[in-house]
């Protein structure tokens, strides 16, 4: 039988509204964390879920079937929160600043 | 229902939504990983569902569709070609193993390139650091790809 608690959980956390955030609950303070955090506390999680369901899943037709179900699902989050394009990149360069050029092998001007 | 136990100001509002933007494409990345690996076509299900993929980055998907195209045997006969040979990065020319620490010091500050190689000892998907790292281009993947090659 297919499991969908991780995935019932992320869209809980994508369909909240802003007003009902509350920072002792686990999950949500996780948000508020950095994308590493995130990334432990609900993709990992959310993986071993997926990987289940598609190996429990019989055929290419059923596991199709399955990712179908998985965006339409996913489709209705986006209603509620405003997704922008790309907020990996954007979020990587926030915490992750530019290398640091060394003086040594700056480019001198004319 | 959950009640508001705390005051949640602006800042906190602001990421919150930052993070569920995150937790968003992190999930369809896994889902994209998961297509690969089932030999799903994820793209032609977007398309069918009408999704919009412009809001999402689908980089993972459209990089094994290419692979993929250019795998398929094509029934005309093929030229004899040379195989391109690709340059390892200068550190991979030492004759004893790289540290992976000389990798990513070519790429971040020192006190990144330290928490990176902790998180890389960690973690060894070469999928994972694809995902994280996908502002770094693909030299660093590359880099790491050829790392956990050398290191076997």
């Amino acid at each position: 039988m297919p499991n969908f608690t991780i995935l019932n959980d992320c869209l809980e956390l994508l369909t909240l509204p802003v007003d009902n955030l509350s920072l002792h609950n686990p999950e949500h303070s996780s948000l508020i964390d950095s994308k590493e955090k995130i990334f432990e506390f609900h993709i990992v999680d959310f993986r071993r879920e997926l990987n289940q369901n598609i190996l429990h899943a019989s055929g290419t037709d059923q596991k199709q079937d399955m990712i179908t179900w998985y965006i339409s699902e996913l489709m209705r989050s986006l209603n509620h929160k405003p997704i922008t394009a790309d907020p990996i990149l954007e979020a990587a360069r926030i915490s992750d600043p530019a290398p640091v050029e060394k003086p040594g092998l700056r480019k001198k001007r004319c | 229902m959950l009640i508001l136990d705390l005051p949640v100001d602006s800042r906190n509002e602001e990421r919150f939504l930052r993070g569920c933007n995150i937790l968003y494409h992190l999930i369809f990345n896994e889902l994209q990983l998961c297509c690969m690996r089932a030999k799903i076509p994820f793209l032609k299900i977007c398309e069918q569902l009408q999704y919009p993929v412009e809001t999402i980055n689908t980089s993972i998907s459209e990089g094994y569709k290419k692979r993929k195209n250019t795998k398929t045997p094509s029934t005309s006969k093929k030229k004899k070609t040379r195989p391109v040979r690709i340059q390892p990065s200068p550190i991979f020319n030492k004759s004893k193993t790289p540290e992976i620490s000389d990798i990513f010091s070519g790429y971040f500050s020192e006190e990144h390139s330290k928490k990176l190689s902790d998180l890389f000892y960690k973690r060894k998907n070469p999928y994972f650091w694809y995902v994280y790292l996908i502002d770094y281009k693909f030299i660093l993947i590359n880099d790491l790809c050829r790392y956990i090659d050398f290191a076997k």
